[in-house]
This record gives structure tokens, C-alpha cells and sequence, in this order.
């Protein structure tokens, strides 16, 4: 399933694939937020911006799907330690 | 039924219409031109003479009415049938009258005593006076509108004070109202933003404003100025405290507007060009009528090379485009005697004209690659100069008067006999070999199809940089050249042996040469499919523009397009699927589709339920 989601996500286009990662990051941020609130957990703000900012990879396209990948391992990552 | 009031009727008033606007044809003025002029200036004299000082105007009245009557007496002695007419047009406006013809002059003289004693009156007193003395004519009154046309009532109202022979006192408000009159809204600039600015200015305004209402009403021209634009504008025009910062607000208000509803040079700026549409209009008017006096002397055979003493970009631009495109080698003498030497220089003169013509072409060409919208580069003030100068004298233009001059000249040695032409063609080659130009005299079509062997031979120089932008997200095009514009008007067959040519280069070049290129992070097959999809797409849409096809719904131009590749260069067409199938949305529906089911199942959502977070995903 995993596989088939990130797949159907390479056929969009740049611009579908950016807005979709900038909803996917501020969700995550929020989600995070609001569960570590819950449990009384103390965390600093986490600064996304720096993913959306680094433009130091030529191909933006690369870039974005890695950034999609890494976004999905890591709410799944998160949620099981939680 | 009420009776119908009679107004007494003014001599004067009809002396006037009639012979200082001199607008009746049965009458010849030539005989009086003088007295009717001095009759004019003395009536004028009156008119402008404050009434605050009653004693004074009564002076000026009484001294000028003296003179007006010695004047009319002069007329009727100089021209009596002239007075003929008038005495007989006066008779037809009057009901009762015992006058006699050599009573006229005094006549008219009493009732210009009359009109102007009827000044001295209150508004509301000459309401209800039998006498119609307008103030102005009618004639003055069209006068006055025209002046005032297309003037916003604050340009008016400071145009007239600058024409007032008190303009010295008002100088300053004069000097202060030009600078602010020459604030315009920017391209894109909003109103309230605009007026934001207007009221920065505004404020150093203020301490002009303050007084000048008073120093006005101390002259005499506060009654004139005043009736002046109450005429011009249809309204009450009253000078007292706010009058003016009225007429700033809606001045600007107007001048706003205005503009906004101008769109004919809407697009040539981006926003940060801090010209107004105004100031970018004049500018190109002055250079649109310098062409025509240009064009003027160049017909007459009285054209100079121009040589501005400025030394912007603009202007020596502007210099260069003039003298080249009023060129006398366009021209074929006509007081020459055609002997061999004189025809051998004209054709070398052809030679060199052509090869000139030929480097302008390019260079215009190159200009509109560079400039083209594509590139998402919004032109400057600059640019937008250039492309006017550009338009103003078209190197395109020039070839046709090229191909007419030199049918011309070609005209003249066909005329001559067989021994001239061979002894003409002998020193010819002579003189061509040391400088070096081979064949024929060049034709206009052998001069474009040289500018396009410099298009695809720059084409194929610079494919590797120029195909493709390297600003992925596209909101920069980093190009320099628009190869679309260059690749304009190149032969079907040349396209195709270009795109061999652009293949093999793709192909064959080392990518580390460029500056761009981190082989870290790319692949060079990466970069050099990319170069060649690229290359693919410029091609075939060029040959698909040279067929001139009618307008294609999306579908068919895709098809097109394939056959175009298949056709052309056997080969698949690359570019649709890598730009087309990201304009499909089923693809974004289907992707949204495949998350809903992904997230169904997702140890993230699920642990959002459990702890009570509201899930945002769409």
C-alpha cells in the first residue's frame, strides 16, 4: 500500500507536489504538537522551514520526493514511539 | 400668458460680436483691422480693471470709452458702408428707433459706457436689470473651454495664474504646484497607496497653500481667475479656505482614473519601475514626431547623421538606429553622371550596405530572443525604450528599401551598352576581390537567408544553455535566449538538419564544462535527455508553426505533434509526456484517492483518533 501511495505521488505535478508536502509538513508539526501537549512532553518548535528552504539540490523534483518519503517514515516512526 | 420681458439692447454688445470676433462674411475688415484691434485691447483694458477701487475703473472707463469713440469714428468715416451694414442690423434688433446712421459711433460708444457701468452692480442687482451685458462673449466663453479642455481645474487654475501679470507674486505656489502636478500614480500602484504618497507631498505643499488665497485676492486678477474657471468648469468658483486642497484631492483623484483606465502601455513595466505611463508616453511621442521631421529631411534630400550630445544608453542607442536607418546609401543618386568608376563605387556601396543590414537584422532579432515574454523576465523602462526605438526604425523595414534601390541601380547598368557593362564588371571583381566580398550583389532574400544561417548556426551553438531553464519550480526563466523567436522563419528542411546538428552536440558534450553542473547531484544522462526533450520540443513546434495550420483543439495538436516527430525525424515524441501528462488531474484525484485508503489503515491516524487530534489532511 505504502509502496503504491508514494508512487501515485511521483505522477503529480510540481506544483501538486509542493503544496501537498507544505499541507504534509505543517499537519505533522501541529499533530506533533498537539499529542506532546497531551503527555506534558517539553519540545522546542521543529523548523520544517529548513527542508522547504534548501534549494541546494538542482532537481526540486528529487528533492520533494525524497522529502515526501521522509515525511511518511517519519509519522509512522513517530506514532509507534508515541 | 406672461409677458415677455424685452432686455434693452446692447450697441456695443453687437458692434462686438459683430466686428472684433469678425465673424460675418458680408463684411470686409481689412480696412479696419487697426481700429478694430485698438477697440479690442481698450475694451479689454476695462474688463480687467478691478472694480474694488470704484474711482479708479470709473477713470479707466471714462478714458477708454474717450478713445474707443475716437476709434468708431474713425470707421465710419474710413468705411461708412461698412457702417451701413451694422446700422441696418442694429435697426433690425431694435423696435422703436429714430437713429440716424452718423449717430452710431456715439451710440455704440454710450452703450460700451453703459455695459461696463452695469459692472459696478451687485449679482442680484443685475439679475433683475433689463440690460444683457455678459461679462464675456460667447465667442470668449468657447475661447476660455477649449483652453480649459483635457486641464484637471488645478492644472487650469495654475496655468492661469502663470499667464497673469502677477505671476511673480505667485511663483512659488507656481513652481511647488508643477512639482506636484508632476507626481503620477506608478504601473500597478493602488489608490489608496497612491494617495499615500500624494499625502507625503501634500504636506510640503501645505505651506504654499497657506497665504496664497491672500496674496491672490490683494491683485486684480482674483475676479478674473475666478470667472475664468467658473466658465471652464460650469460651477461656482469661489477661492476661499480648502478651495485649492479641493482641487488637489480631485485633480488626483482624476489623474488616477485616467491613468488606471489607460491600458495602451498596460504590461510594458513590471511595478518597481518608477515611471509613470505619462512620462513613458511623452517620452515616445517626442521620439515618434523627431522621426517625422527626421523623415521629413531625409525625403528632402536634407537628412544630416544625427549626433546627440547626451550620453545615456537610450540615446546613443537611439543615435545609432537613426543614422543607420536613414542611411544615404539607401538612396541612388540622381544628379550623378553613371560613368564606370561612379557605378562600380555605388555597387561596392551596395555591398557594404548589405553586409550592415544584414548585422542589424541579427542584432534585432537577438534583441527579441532576449526580450521575449517566455522568459518571465518583465521588461524594464530600458526595454521598453529600446523596443520603441526599436519599432520606430525597423531594420525589417530596410530591406525592402534595400531591394528598391538596388533594382534602381540594377535598372541603370542594364540601360548601358554591352562594352560598359563587360569594362563594369571587370573593375567590379577587381574591387571586390580587395575587399573581399564574393558573388552577386546581394538580394534582400539572399540577405535573410544569411541572418538565418547566423539564427541556426547560434541555435546550435548555444542549445546546451539556452534550451532549457535551470530554475526547475519555472519562476525564473534563466535562460538568456528565447530559441523559439530564433527559430522563427528557418525553412522546414533547415529545422530538420539543425535538430541532427543539436542531437549530435547534445550528445558529444562533456556536461562538466558547465558551470551549473554538479555531477554530485546529477546525472549527465539526466541532463542530456532533459537537453534532448527539450531540443525535440523546439523543433517540432517550429515545424508546426511553418505548416500554418489553423487554430487545433489541445488533442489534436498533441497528435500533431507526434506525427510531426514521426514524420520528421522518426523518432517518438518525447516532450508530451513529460509536460502534458502533469496537466492531467485525474492523476491528483487518483493520488488523493490512494492516500483516503492509505490513511485508513495508518498507525498515524489511528493514533491521532485515539488521542482526540482532529485529522486536517483533506
Amino acid at each position: 500500500m505504502l509502496e503504491e501511495y508514494t508512487n501515485s505521488f511521483k505522477t503529480l505535478s510540481l506544483k501538486e507536489k509542493r503544496e501537498i508536502l507544505l499541507k504534509e509538513i505543517a499537519d505533522t508539526l501541529i499533530a506533533i504538537e498537539n499529542l506532546c501537549e497531551k503527555k506534558n512532553v517539553d519540545i522546542d518548535k521543529l523548523n520544517s522551514s529548513d527542508y522547504i528552504k534548501n534549494k541546494d539540490l538542482l532537481f526540486e523534483e528529487d528533492y520533494y520526493n525524497l522529502m515526501f518519503m521522509y515525511i511518511i517514515y517519519m509519522k509512522e516512526d513517530l506514532a509507534m514511539l508515541l | 400668458m406672461a409677458k415677455k420681458v424685452k432686455k434693452k439692447f446692447s450697441a456695443f454688445k453687437l458692434f462686438y460680436d459683430e466686428f472684433i470676433y469678425k465673424e460675418n462674411d458680408n463684411i470686409s475688415y481689412a480696412s479696419v483691422e487697426r481700429n478694430i484691434k485698438r477697440i479690442r485691447d481698450l475694451t479689454m483694458e476695462v474688463r480687467k480693471t478691478s472694480k474694488r477701487d470704484l474711482e479708479l475703473y470709473k477713470l479707466k472707463l471714462e478714458r477708454n470709452n474717450k478713445r474707443i469713440r475716437e476709434q468708431l469714428d474713425e470707421i465710419y468715416n474710413l468705411n461708412k458702408a461698412m457702417f451701413e451694414y451694422y446700422f441696418l442690423l442694429y435697426k433690425s434688433c431694435v423696435e422703436m428707433c429714430t437713429d440716424k446712421l452718423e449717430d452710431m459711433p456715439f451710440i455704440i460708444s454710450c452703450s460700451f459706457y453703459d455695459d461696463y457701468r452695469l459692472d459696478n452692480k451687485t449679482p442680484s442687482e443685475l439679475e433683475n436689470s433689463s440690460y444683457a451685458v455678459p461679462k464675456y462673449s460667447s465667442l470668449e466663453k468657447k475661447k476660455i473651454r477649449n483652453e480649459a479642455k483635457g486641464k484637471t481645474k488645478l492644472e487650469y487654475f495654475v496655468y492661469l495664474l502663470k499667464e497673469s501679470d502677477n505671476r511673480k507674486l505667485f511663483m512659488r505656489f507656481i513652481e511647488r504646484s508643477e512639482e506636484l502636478l508632476a507626481v503620477k500614480p506608478y504601473i500597478n500602484e493602488g489608490y489608496d497607496k497612491f494617495f499615500e504618497r500624494i499625502n507625503k507631498q501634500l504636506i510640503k505643499y501645505n505651506n504654499y497653500l497657506v497665504g496664497i488665497e491672500e496674496i491672490l485676492k490683494t491683485t486684480d486678477d482674483y475676479e478674473v481667475v475666478c470667472d475664468i474657471m467658473q466658465i471652464a468648469y460650469h460651477k461656482k468658483f469661489i477661492l476661499n479656505d480648502g478651495t485649492i486642497k479641493e482641487m488637489v484631492n480631485l485633480h488626483f483623484d482624476e489623474v488616477y482614473n485616467r491613468m488606471k483606465d489607460d491600458k495602451s502601455l498596460r504590461g510594458q513595466f513590471n511595478e518597481n519601475n518608477d515611471i509613470s505611463f505619462e512620462t513613458f508616453k511623452s517620452l515616445t511621442d517626442d521620439f515618434i514626431k523627431e522621426k517625422e521631421t527626421l523623415m521629413d529631411a531625409y525625403v528632402n534630400g536634407k537628412f544630416e547623421p544625427v549626433s546627440f550630445a547626451e550620453d545615456s544608453y537610450i540615446t546613443k542607442f537611439r543615435e545609432l538606429l537613426i543614422n543607420s536607418f536613414f542611411d544615404s546609401r539607401y538612396q541612388n543618386k540622381h544628379d550623378v553622371e553613371w560613368t564606370i568608376s561612379n557605378c562600380v563605387e555605388r555597387a561596392i556601396s551596395l555591398y557594404s550596405l548589405a553586409h550592415d543590414l544584414e548585422d542589424q537584422i541579427f542584432e534585432r532579432v537577438m534583441y527579441d530572443a532576449s526580450h521575449s515574454p517566455l522568459l518571465k523576465r518583465n521588461n524594464d523602462v530600458r526595454s521598453a525604450l529600446i523596443k520603441k526605438v526599436y519599432d520606430l526604425y525597423n531594420p525589417f523595414y530596410l530591406l525592402s528599401l534595400y531591394e528598391k534601390s538596388k533594382d534602381e541601380f540594377l535598372e541603370i547598368i542594364k540601360e548601358k551598352n554591352q562594352t560598359f557593362k563587360d569594362n563594369f564588371e571587370i573593375e567590379l571583381n577587381q574591387k571586390k576581390t580587395q575587399l573581399g566580398y564574393h558573388g552577386p550583389i546581394p538580394t534582400m532574400k539572399s540577405i535573410k537567408t544569411k541572418v538565418n544561417g547566423r539564427r541556426i548556426h547560434f541555435i546550435e551553438e548555444y542549445c546546451i544553455t539556452e534550451l532549457k531553464s535551470r530554475d526547475e519550480i519555472g519562476d525564473y526563466d534563466t535562460r538568456n535566449y528565447d530559441l523559439n523567436v530564433m527559430i522563427h522563419d528557418i525553412s522546414t528542411s533547415d529545422i530538420v538538419e539543425l535538430y541532427e546538428n543539436m542531437k549530435i552536440k547534445i550528445r558529444n558534450y562533456n556536461f562538466e564544462n558547465l558551470c551549473f553542473f554538479d555531477e554530485v547531484q546529477v546525472q549527465e544522462s539526466y541532463e542530456r535527455e532533459q537537453l534532448l526533450i527539450a531540443a525535440q520540443e523546439l523543433v517540432t513546434k517550429a515545424i508546426y508553426r511553418n505548416m500554418k495550420l489553423k487554430n487545433a483543439n489541445q488533442e489534436d495538436l498533441l497528435n500533431k505533434y507526434k506525427d510531426i516527430c514521426l514524420g520528421y525525424f522518426n523518432e517518438k515524441c518525447l516532450f508530451i509526456k513529460e509536460k502534458y501528462n502533469d496537466a492531467n488531474k485525474n492523476g491528483y484525484n487518483d493520488f488523493l484517492k490512494i492516500r483516503n485508503k492509505f490513511n485508513e489503515n495508518s498507525k498515524w491516524m489511528r493514533l491521532l483518533d485515539y488521542h482526540k487530534i482532529k485529522r486536517r489532511l483533506l
